[in-house]
């Protein structure tokens, strides 16, 4: 059987091809690449600078810590140091883009389970943080903000005002969400138990980010591999503590409460920058070596590898995709499982066909 | 017996009785079968219902018509292999 | 204790067909005197018989009007309405103000699509009517046609024996609960038809899991209504409304009125509102229709109008469901209190007993989509599983409640 790709529940255009006996999942076998766009090579005959308008839009939905993972690549090619307050400018952005894509997926898969309330409740929220991120950047998605040496421009004088009252509100507003899924049984009884994948099954098909540490594994790039000033900031990598890990139910929670989480760095991160002092400094135009670099994107690890030859674009581009591995590692979660359950495996592991197909 | 209204509409029912019966068991699409076999139920309440016994064209129509044909139809889509032709949709990138 | 706004509804109309027949006869007098044989037309037309016919025409019209035209729009906007403010947002805005034509477009200050949104749904209404009828050409077209009208057929037949209140009804049966609960039963056998004949894999899976699960939910119903019968002792529902017109406890000329609601039989009412929500394809139960898996289920392939009827008898058997709940239940259209005041030995009533059943049917209906648009929904055999293994044993311990307290005369 045939699911997409213009399937409604399929956030993205990719194809799944399921073999079912009766109701149950014997096998799948994901289809993808109706999104190539050819990311590697395009990214060859740009500048290193101008490159960051294409990694915006490798993953539209969280499209900060993509460029953000690019220009860390290129800057450790280029052997560039970015100033403290660009550090902690880019880590401000980066947890509010991870909040923004966090709620875009709550408000996918809230309808994708049959709840329409969350698609409206969770971009209600979104709308708070986009504000945020236009007043950071001047966009509210594809945001060309982080640059090589730093980020675009400084925060606004009322970011920090703003910053802190949105955060407020919003943290008010998790409560009540947790009343409608976590404590709701329809919620429980379709995610428990549902296309689970094992800690050892996950690690050895590259499954990276929230769905791994839902199966209890404690993987988290900002700890284990600090970039930025991640080490300077006191959080928690929200791990499944206990047995049953690796369900639609974990990788909710986990994802849930990475907000909150992301919601505390925030804020510290305003206490701890220092104030007037550079935010960006300026590359050089050409390079030459090689640089790699892997941050914790909102899907999981994202890995950017950039090669330069002297010349003033990069030589090859090599883009590593969380989505990539989960995709592949979705037979897995998917046999055994109903086929009204499909749903509510593929929207768990979220989705984006942007950063899958490149 | 007197040909009066209630004859008329004896005869009627049972017409249309008699033509759905043949047409359950002559049709070569087993959907249709199942439809007609629906009537067939009904009419026959219906002649019930003629017969002035209401509580019995009920009961006719609430288990005969709502959960025979419906049974039929299970055993039906549940057992073909091939009910329809599958969609192309094999060429892909 | 409330009286009716329409002590009689087949007199109502009865008078409404004379006065129209009496006008028409004037004009038929009229042209009568230039042709005589139209004398005889006006005469055959003012006799009894052709008096009944057309006043048997007139009431069906207005209980359809009234059930598929008010009813149906006022639900529908309920619905949209409710859950849009559950959602945080304005919800449907498109009312009278949207009109182009005089006398609504003359206000230039006031925005037109800033309504109550009451003709939203004939807007939508009048969308579905231009849109191209399309049958697939693999389909089994003739039982493709056929099925929606099976559906709306039985969903209409639903309300000739629903009363809407002691005056407001098309039939007076013994059997009335009965015939209901059949009308209500044949709906998974267009459902099946439905989704088969369209020739798409989606819609028979959609339309099979329908079919189980209206299946499955009906026995709880049956189930709850043999235990309700216990004390009601009658099919018929105008007898079961009566009954529940009187006070279990009173304080004065307040009190706890006897719904059934409230005696023994409340877990009858609990399985049956749930079994109701199920049978209505709602979401918690709405698997059948699921957007997110089966584009539309096993209504995918309809188009247009077809569209339009399928959609739209959701509602309607959703408001005949809440209508049984309450007539069942909830007292019918029997109001406790703000009853009557006499004048001169004639009861006018304050609120008649039509508006209390509205209110009611209203209510439950804003209760259903309250809970439908806060849950998410439960997956099909998850569903099946509530229904056959949940709710009839809970449904026979309600028989045996009813049966018990009956016997030993505790009710």
């Amino acid at each position: 059987m045939n699911m997409g790709p213009q399937h409604p529940m399929t956030h993205g255009l990719w194809n799944m091809k399921v073999k079912v006996d009766g109701e149950t999942i014997t096998d799948a076998k994901p289809e993808i690449g109706y999104l190539h766009r050819g990311y590697e090579k395009i990214m060859e005959v740009r500048e290193f600078q101008k490159n960051v308008v294409l990694t915006d839009r490798l993953c539209y939905v969280s499209s900060i810590t993509w460029s953000h993972a690019y220009c860390l690549a290129v800057e450790r090619m280029m052997g560039v140091e970015v100033p403290e307050r660009g550090q902690w400018i880019r880590v401000v952005a980066l947890e509010l883009q991870r909040i923004a894509s966090h709620l875009m997926w709550l408000a996918a898969y809230g309808p994708d389970l049959g709840l329409l309330t969350a698609l409206l409740w969770s971009l209600r929220e979104r709308e708070l943080f986009l504000d945020l991120i236009q007043l950071m950047s001047g966009a509210r998605m594809n945001q060309n903000y982080p640059r090589v040496g730093g980020v675009r421009n400084d925060l606004p004088d009322n970011f920090e005002a703003m910053c802190k009252r949105s955060i407020a509100h919003f943290l008010e507003k998790l409560d009540g969400y947790e009343k409608l899924m976590h404590e709701s049984k329809v919620f429980l009884m379709r995610t428990q138990d549902v296309g689970r994948i094992s800690a050892a099954d996950a690690i050895n098909w590259g499954v990276t980010g929230p769905n791994l540490r839902a199966c209890g594994v404690n993987v988290d790039l900002r700890r284990l591999d600090p970039y930025e000033t991640y080490e300077q900031i006191d959080f928690e990598p929200q791990i499944w503590k206990g047995a049953d890990g690796g369900d639609s139910y974990a990788r909710f929670v986990c994802r849930f409460n990475e907000m909150r989480e992301s919601c505390g760095i925030v804020l510290q991160a305003l206490e701890k920058m220092p104030k007037d002092s550079p935010f960006r400094t300026k590359p050089p135009r050409r390079a030459e070596g090689d640089g790699y670099a892997r941050t914790e994107d909102s899907r999981g690890e994202a890995l950017f590898y950039v090669i330069g030859d002297g010349d003033d674009r990069p030589y090859r581009v090599k883009i590593r995709s969380p989505i990539f591995c989960s995709m592949a590692a979705t037979p897995i979660m998917l046999r055994g499982n109903k086929l009204a359950d499909v749903v509510a495996i593929l929207g768990s592991i979220d989705v984006c066909v942007g950063e899958m197909d490149k | 017996m007197a040909v009066d209204g209630e004859f008329i509409v004896f005869l009627v029912l049972s017409a249309i009785e008699v033509l759905a019966s043949i047409l359950v068991v002559t049709n070569k699409r087993l959907v249709r079968a199942a439809f007609w076999l629906a009537i067939t139920l009904v009419t026959i309440g219906a002649i019930y219902l003629l017969f002035r016994s209401e509580f019995l064209f009920l009961i006719q129509v609430l288990v005969y018509a709502g959960a025979v044909p419906v049974l039929f139809l299970f055993g039906l889509m549940l057992t073909r292999r091939k009910i329809m032709d599958e969609p192309v949709t094999e060429g892909g990138p | 204790m409330s009286v009716p706004l329409v002590p009689s509804f087949f007199e109502s109309c009865r008078i409404l067909t004379v006065a129209i027949v009496w006008v028409v006869n004037l004009i038929i007098r009229a042209i009568g005197v230039v042709i005589p044989p139209f004398n005889d037309l006006a005469d055959w037309l003012a006799s009894d018989s052709v008096i009944t016919v057309l006043t048997w025409l007139v009431l069906m019209t207005v209980m359809l009007v009234w059930t598929a035209l008010f009813n149906l729009l006022t639900v529908m906007w309920i619905e949209r309405k409710f859950y849009s403010r559950l959602q945080d947002r304005y919800g449907i805005m498109v009312s009278v103000w949207s009109l182009p034509f005089w006398p609504f477009n003359r206000r230039k200050d006031r925005p037109t699509h800033k309504g109550w949104g009451y003709l939203q749904n004939v807007a939508d209404g009048m969308k579905l009517l231009q849109k191209e009828n399309l049958t697939p050409a693999s389909a089994d077209a003739a039982m493709f046609h056929i099925s929606p009208v099976l559906i709306a057929s039985t969903t209409l037949l639903i309300f000739v024996a629903l009363p809407w209140s002691s005056g407001f009804y098309v039939a007076k049966l013994d059997l009335s609960l009965l015939f209901i609960l059949a009308a209500f039963s044949f709906a998974p056998f267009g459902i099946l038809i439905a989704g088969w004949s369209a020739n798409n894999k989606y819609t028979l899976v959609g339309g099979m899991r329908a079919a189980a699960q209206l299946m499955a939910y009906e026995i709880p119903l049956i189930l709850c209504v043999i235990a309700l019968v216990f004390f009601t002792g009658t099919l018929d529902v105008f007898a079961i409304v009566a009954q529940q017109d009187r006070h279990l406890v009173s304080f004065g000329s307040l009190g706890i009125p006897a719904w059934y609601v409230f005696s023994p039989q409340i877990l009858g009412f609990l399985i049956f509102t749930v079994a109701m929500v199920a049978e209505m394809e709602r979401i918690p139960f709405d698997i059948p229709e699921a957007e997110a898996e089966l584009v539309e289920g096993w209504t995918t392939e309809y188009s247009g109008m077809r569209f339009g009827l399928v959609f739209g008898f959701k509602w309607l058997r959703m408001i005949a469901g809440a209508a049984l709940i309450t007539i069942l239940y909830l007292g019918g259209w029997s109001g406790p209190v703000f009853a009557t005041i006499y004048i001169g030995g004639i009861a006018i009533p304050i609120l008649p007993e039509e508006i209390w059943f509205l209110l009611k049917v209203w209510l439950l209906c804003v209760v259903i989509v309250w809970v439908s648009w806060s849950v998410p929904r439960v997956r099909i055999d998850q569903i099946l599983k509530i229904g056959w293994r949940r709710l009839i044993p809970f449904s026979l311990l309600a028989i045996i409640v009813g049966a018990g307290t009956r016997a030993l005369g505790w009710y």
